[in-house]
C-alpha cells in the first residue's frame, strides 16, 4: 500500500522544529531515518497528519564527548555509531549493540533518536543506554528537561515525550575501566528483532569478587528492563556457574513477555534466562581478561 | 506538492511530487528508472536498495521530498557503457548469481557500497553484508562466490592503475 | 498485470501472464465465454514461480473483465499483505501412519491416512497436492504392502495450492521420519536400514502400484544403491557421524540425518517447439516453455545447438506470447528442459534433416558428409563446395520454419538424497545446519551450473519450510503472517552452502535427451533430513515442521 496524505515540513534549525511542533503537537509526527515509521505509514497503521522532517538539522547529529561523558546527537545515524572510534574505544557496549540493529542498510538511514523515541521493546539501543544507565536531554518551547532512561521509557511505542518535544541528544555515563561487558541476543533471522537478549555490564575485584553488575533485558516487557534483584545477588559474589546461574534465575522470575506467533511467554521466559546467562558468563570472562 | 532537484546516475531530475511520494515510486515511475523492484515496501526484502550520496538505502522507506538535493545511484548507473558491464555485473553473469533477478539490482547496489569499504572482504563476511537483500531464487551461494570473484578482480584491476 | 481491450477486433491482451499462459488463456477465453483467439496472454520477465505465482487466479479473470466493461486499460498491483494472504498457500497436512518391519529391518507394510488442508476452496491445483502426497510416498523402497488414504478439508484458510515439490516435501518427511523412528528402536543403523529396502535397479521399470491423476506412478530407472554409495563415500558420512560424537562447544548437541526421496517430474505429457532459420543464418527457437529465471532460454538454446549443429550464440529463445506460440503447458513440474528439450531437439533434428537433404541433392553428396555452418552446408573438407543458405531457404521464402510437438505421458523420476549435520542450542531452540549435502541423479544434465543452481535455490526454500516459514492464523481466523516481517523468509546467514553430488547413473528412457527435470530435488527432502538430525541431536523424535526456535525447546525439554 502506499501512505495516506500528510502534510510536510522540514525546518532546518531545532528553534523552527519546536516552533512546529509546539503549533501542531498531537497532529504531528516527527521523522528522523524512517526505518520504523514508514513501514507503519506503508501499511498505513500509521497515518499522521503532518510530518515533520528534522533530517535537515545538521546541529542534532554527532558523537562528541561532553567530559568523561558520551553525547550523541539524536540525528546520529547508526551507521556513524558503529564507526566511531570514539565509541569503540570507551563504550564497546554501545558498539557491540549497534551492529545487532538490522541489516547495513537501516543502518546508513535509522537513527539513535529515531530508535530511541520509537521504543520498541525489542530494539537493542534502548536496553543498551538502560545498562549505560543514559540519560535523554529533551527540548520544547517550554523548557528543557532531562530524564533517565528510566522515566524516558514507559511502555511499549512510548516514550515520557510530550507531543511538543524533541529528543536533542543522549547522554552516555562513562564506563569504568576493567569493566566487562557483553551484549547477546537471539533473534529468528540475522538482522531481526531480539526474541530476547541481554546487555551485560561486570566490575569485578582482583580478588574475583563481583563489585557492579548491571543487567538489562530486550523483549522482555513492555520497556526495557534491568534486572535489579539479580543484579544485586551478584555483588560480592564471585562471578562462577552457580552465581551466574542463579542470577539469570532471579533475572527472570517476575517477567510476563507478550505472546505472539514468533514465541509464547513461557518460551521468551526460558530464552531470556539463556541469553542473561551467557551474558554474563561472556561479560565475567571478559572482566576477568582485564583485571 | 514540493518541487525536487534529485541527480540520479548522475543526470538531474526535476518535477513537482506529492510529499507522500516514495522515492522508489520516483525512480521507477517518474525517472523511469525500473531496475529499482518493489518486492514488500515495509522495508525488509531489499529489492527496492539504491544508493542515498554513496550509501545503499531502502527506497521504499524515504519519501521523494527527502532526496531532493541528495544524489542517488541506481542499477542503471552501474556499467560504465552500453558495451561493458561492471565488474560486479559481469561477475554475477558469469557465475550464475542471478535467476529471476527480482533482487538483483538491490544486491548490486549493497554490493557495490560493500566492496568499496571492504576490498578484501572474506566469504563469512560478503555473505553478513548479504543479509538484508532476500532472495528467493538462488540460495545465496552463488552470489556470495560472485561477489568474491569480483573482489578479486577489482583489487588486480586498482593494483594496476597506480 | 495489465489488461486492454481491443473494441475492432473484439480482442483482449493480458500482459504479466506467468507459468502457464496458453493453459490460463483457454481459462480466460471459456470464462469470457470467447473464442480463444480473441485473448492473447504476454508473459513478462518478472519474477520466479515456484508453483504458486501464474495460476489462473481470480484477478486473472477480473482484471479483464474490467477492461473489457470499462474500454480502458486495466492494470493491477498485488501489495505483499495482498499476496501473502491470498495467494496459494500450501504443505499443511497432518498424518497418522504405521509401518511394519522385521526385526532385521525388512520393511514389510506401510498405511497413512491424512488430512489435507485445501482452505476456503479448490482452487485450480484441485487434489495435485495430497494426490501427489497419497502416490508417492513409498518412496524409494520395496513395500510389500501399502495403504495410504486422504481427506482434503476446506477450511477458514487461505486456499492451496503446489508449492517447490508439491506433497513430497511433506511425505519425505513422514516416510524418512517412519524409517529412523523405525531403525532406532530396532537398534539398527539407520544408513543400511534404507539400504536393505531399496528398490534394486533389475526392478526398472518399477510400478510403484499407485496412481498419479489416473496414469500409474512407474519409476522409469534408476540405481539407488549407487547412489547412496556415491554419496556416502563423497560426502565422508563416516567423518559426519564422527564430527556427531565429538563434543560440541557450549550446550550444543550435535546431530546427523539423512533423506532419501524420489522426485517427479514431466507432468502435463506434451509441450510444443518451433525452429525457424534465416538466411543469415539466425536460428529462433519458439518454445511453449516459460521462464521463471530458471535459465529455460540457455537450456533450450543448447539443445538446439546441439541438434541442429549451428553454434550457440546464433540461437534466440522466445517464448511468452501466445499469440506467437500457438501452443504450450509452461513451466512447472521440473518440465521445461525434459518436455520443452525434447520438443526444440525433436524440431532442431528435423530441420537440420532437411537442409542436409537438400544440400545433399546439389552437392552429389550424401548427408553424413555434410556440414551445416551459419553460412551454409558444404561437404566435410572441402568448403568451398557449398551451398549457401539463401539458396537452400529459397524454396521457403527465405525462412524455414520447423515444428514439433513432444508427447509423453509418463512422469520421469529423479531420486536424490539429503544429508544434514546440525548443532541445536537448547538454552534459545536455535538450530545451526553446520552441513548440508545432496546428492541428485536427474537422468542427463544439459547445464551443470544452471542445474546446481536449481538445488542451491531449492534447498534455500527447503530451509524456509523447515525453520523459518509459516503461514499462522489466530483463533479467529485471522492471518498472522501478513507481511515479511512475519513470514520470515530465509537470508543469507540462514542458509549455508550446500555441497552437490549430481549423478547421470540413470537416464530417462521416456525422452531422447535421457533428461528428467531437477528444479524441486534441492528443496525436497530438506525437511526430513534435519528433522531426522534434530531428532538424532536432542533424543527426541520430531514429528512437525516447522521447527520454530519455541518447538525445539519443548522438545528439548521433554
Amino acid at each position: 500500500m502506499k501512505p495516506a496524505l500528510f502534510e510536510y515540513d522540514d525546518p532546518a534549525t531545532v528553534d523552527a522544529a519546536l516552533d512546529l511542533l509546539a503549533r501542531y503537537g498531537d497532529e504531528c509526527k516527527v521523522l528522523a531515518g524512517g526505518q520504523s515509521l514508514v513501514p507503519l505509514m506503508n501499511f498505513r497503521l500509521a497515518r499522521p497528519g503532518r510530518l515533520i522532517d528534522i533530517n535537515r538539522i545538521d546541529s542534532l547529529a554527532g558523537i562528541k564527548r561532553e567530559g568523561r561523558s558520551l553525547s550523541i546527537g539524536a540525528m546520529t545515524r547508526h551507521v556513524d555509531v558503529e564507526r566511531s572510534e570514539e565509541v569503540a574505544r570507551g563504550w564497546p557496549l554501545l558498539a557491540e549493540a549497534i551492529g545487532w540493529v538490522g541489516h547495513s542498510q537501516i543502518r546508513n538511514r535509522g537513527t539513535v533518536g529515531g530508535s530511541v523515541a520509537h521504543a520498541d521493546p525489542a530494539a537493542e539501543l534502548p536496553a543498551a543506554f538502560a545498562v549505560l544507565d543514559a540519560k535523554f536531554h529533551i527540548q520544547s518551547k517550554r523548557g528543557a528537561r532531562t530524564l533517565g532512561w528510566d522515566q524516558f521509557f514507559v511502555a511499549e511505542f512510548t516514550t515520557s515525550l510530550a507531543p511538543d518535544e524533541l529528543l536533542i541528544s543522549v547522554e552516555v555515563p562513562p564506563i569504568e575501566a576493567g569493566t566487562g561487558l557483553a551484549f547477546v541476543e537471539y533473534a529468528r533471522r540475522h538482522g531481526d528483532f531480539a526474541l530476547g537478549g541481554a546487555a551485560v555490564m561486570v566490575n569485578v575485584a582482583r580478588d574475583g569478587r563481583c563489585e557492579k553488575a548491571s543487567i538489562a533485558l530486550l523483549s522482555a516487557g513492555p520497556a526495557p528492563v534491568r534486572a535489579r534483584n539479580a543484579e544485586a545477588m551478584l555483588a560480592g559474589r564471585k562471578l562462577d556457574e552457580a552465581a551466574i546461574g542463579a542470577a539469570a534465575d532471579e533475572a527472570v522470575r517476575d517477567l510476563h513477555p507478550t505472546s505472539d506467533l514468533h514465541g509464547s511467554s513461557e518460551y521468551r521466559v526460558k530464552l531470556l534466562r539463556t541469553m542473561t546467562e551467557r551474558g554474563l558468563r561472556t561479560a565475567a570472562e571478559r572482566a576477568a581478561g582485564k583485571t | 506538492m514540493r518541487k525536487v532537484a534529485i541527480e540520479i546516475n548522475g543526470n538531474l531530475v526535476e518535477a513537482e511530487v506529492e510529499p507522500r511520494l516514495l522515492l522508489a515510486d520516483f525512480i521507477r515511475d517518474q525517472a523511469g528508472l525500473t531496475g529499482t523492484h518493489l518486492g514488500c515496501e515495509h522495508g525488509v526484502c531489499g529489492a527496492c536498495t539504491v544508493q542515498l550520496d554513496g550509501r545503499p538505502t531502502r527506497s521504499c522507506l524515504m519519501f521523494t521530498v527527502q532526496a531532493n538535493g541528495h544524489r542517488i545511484a541506481t542499477v542503471e548507473g552501474m556499467a560504465p557503457s552500453a558495451h561493458e558491464l561492471h565488474t560486479l555485473q559481469q561477475a554475477f553473469h558469469e557465475n550464475h548469481a542471478l535467476q529471476c533477478g527480482f533482487c538483483t539490482p538491490g544486491i548490486l547496489m549493497t554490493m557495490e557500497a560493500f566492496l568499496r569499504d571492504e576490498p578484501n572482504p572474506t566469504p563469512a563476511a560478503i555473505r553478513s553484508a548479504l543479509a538484508g537483500n532476500l532472495c528467493r531464487c538462488t540460495g545465496y551461494q552463488n552470489i556470495v562466490k560472485a561477489v568474491g570473484v569480483a573482489a578479486e578482480r577489482m583489487r588486480k584491476e586498482a593494483g594496476s592503475v597506480s | 498485470m495489465l489488461a486492454e481491450y481491443d473494441p475492432r477486433r473484439n480482442s483482449v491482451t493480458v500482459w504479466g501472464a506467468a507459468k502457464i499462459p496458453h493453459v490460463n488463456k483457454k481459462i480466460l477465453a471459456q470464462l469470457l465465454g470467447w473464442n480463444e483467439e480473441q485473448v492473447r496472454l504476454i508473459e513478462l520477465h518478472v519474477g520466479g514461480g515456484f508453483g504458486a505465482r501464474g495460476e489462473f487466479y481470480p484477478e486473472d479473470f477480473l482484471i479483464p473483465f474490467a477492461a473489457i466493461r470499462t474500454g480502458k486499460p486495466v492494470a493491477w498491483v498485488e501489495d505483499r499483505e495482498e499476496n501473502l494472504r491470498a495467494t496459494n498457500h500450501s504443505r499443511e497436512q497432518v498424518h497418522r501412519c504405521r509401518m511394519a518391519v522385521k526385526k532385521n529391518g525388512t520393511f514389510l507394510a506401510l498405511t497413512d491416512t491424512f488430512l489435507n488442508n485445501t482452505g476456503a476452496y479448490v482452487r485450480t491445483h484441485g487434489m495435485t497436492v495430497p494426490g501427489l502426497s497419497v502416490s508417492m510416498l513409498p518412496g524409494p523402497y520395496r513395500w510389500p504392502a501399502y495403504r495410504g488414504e486422504y481427506r482434503s478439508v476446506v477450511t477458514n484458510k487461505t486456499p492451496g495450492g503446489t508449492y517447490r515439490s508439491p506433497g513430497r516435501f511433506e511425505i519425505n518427511l513422514v516416510r524418512e521420519r517412519l524409517v529412523d523412528i523405525a531403525a532406532r528402536r530396532l537398534g539398527l543403523d539407520p544408513v543400511e536400514v534404507r539400504r536393505i529396502n531399496l528398490i534394486g535397479r533389475e526392478s526398472f521399470p518399477h510400478d510403484v502400484g499407485t496412481l498419479y491423476d489416473g496414469h500409474p506412478v512407474i519409476y522409469d530407472s534408476g540405481d539407488y544403491p549407487l547412489l547412496l554409495d556415491k554419496a556416502l563415500k563423497s560426502f565422508d558420512w563416516e567423518g559426519m557421524k564422527r564430527w556427531r560424537e565429538e563434543p560440541a562447544a557450549g550446550a550444543l548437541k550435535r546431530g546427523v540425518g539423512i533423506g532419501y526421496f524420489v522426485e517427479k517430474a514431466g507432468p502435463a505429457e506434451r509441450e510444443y517447439a518451433r525452429i525457424e532459420l534465416n538466411e543469415k543464418g539466425d536460428v529462433f527457437v519458439y518454445t511453449g516453455s516459460v521462464s521463471v529465471g530458471q535459465g529455460v532460454e540457455t537450456v533450450l538454446a543448447q539443445v538446439c545447438a546441439s541438434h541442429l549443429g549451428l553454434p550457440y550464440e546464433r540461437i534466440t529463445v522466445l517464448h511468452g506470447d501466445t499469440e506467437t506460440i500457438p501452443e504450450g503447458m509452461g513451466a512447472f513440474g521440473s518440465r521445461a528442459t525434459m518436455l520443452g528439450g525434447a520438443a526444440v531437439m525433436g524440431a532442431s533434428e528435423a530441420l537440420r534433416e532437411q537442409l542436409l537433404d537438400a544440400a545433399a541433392e546439389e552437392l552429389e553428396a550424401a548427408p553424413a558428409d555434410l556440414v551445416l555452418t551459419p553460412e551454409g552446408v558444404s561437404v566435410a573438407g572441402a568448403p568451398s563446395r557449398m551451398v549457401p543458405l539463401s539458396t537452400l531457404l529459397k524454396p521457403h521464402g527465405g525462412v524455414l520454419k520447423v515444428e514439433d510437438r513432444f508427447v509423453c505421458d509418463l512422469l520421469g523420476f529423479p531420486y536424490g538424497i539429503h544429508f544434514a549435520a546440525v548443532e541445536v542450542d537448547p538454552g534459545s531452540g536455535a538450530i545451526h545446519v553446520r552441513r548440508f549435502a545432496v546428492a541428485y541423479d536427474v537422468g542427463r544434465v544439459v547445464n551443470p551450473m544452471l542445474m546446481e543452481g536449481q538445488i542451491s535455490g531449492g534447498f534455500a526454500q527447503g530451509i524456509g519450510g523447515t525453520l523459518l516459514e509459516e503461514f499462522s492464523f489466530d483463533a479467529s481466523g485471522q492471518p498472522l503472517a501478513a507481511s515479511f516481517m512475519d513470514y520470515l523468509l530465509p537470508t543469507s546467514e540462514e542458509v549455508p552452502d550446500v555441497e552437490m553430488l549430481v549423478t547421470e547413473d540413470a537416464p530417462s528412457p521416456l525422452n531422447p535427451l535421457g533428461v528428467k527435470g531437477a528444479g524441486e530435488g534441492g528443496t525436497a527432502a530438506v525437511g526430513a533430513a534435519i528433522a531426522n538430525a534434530v531428532s538424532d541431536a536432542l533424543g527426541v523424535e520430531v514429528t512437525r515442521l516447522p521447527l520454530s526456535p519455541q518447538r525445539v525447546m519443548e522438545l528439548a525439554g521433554a
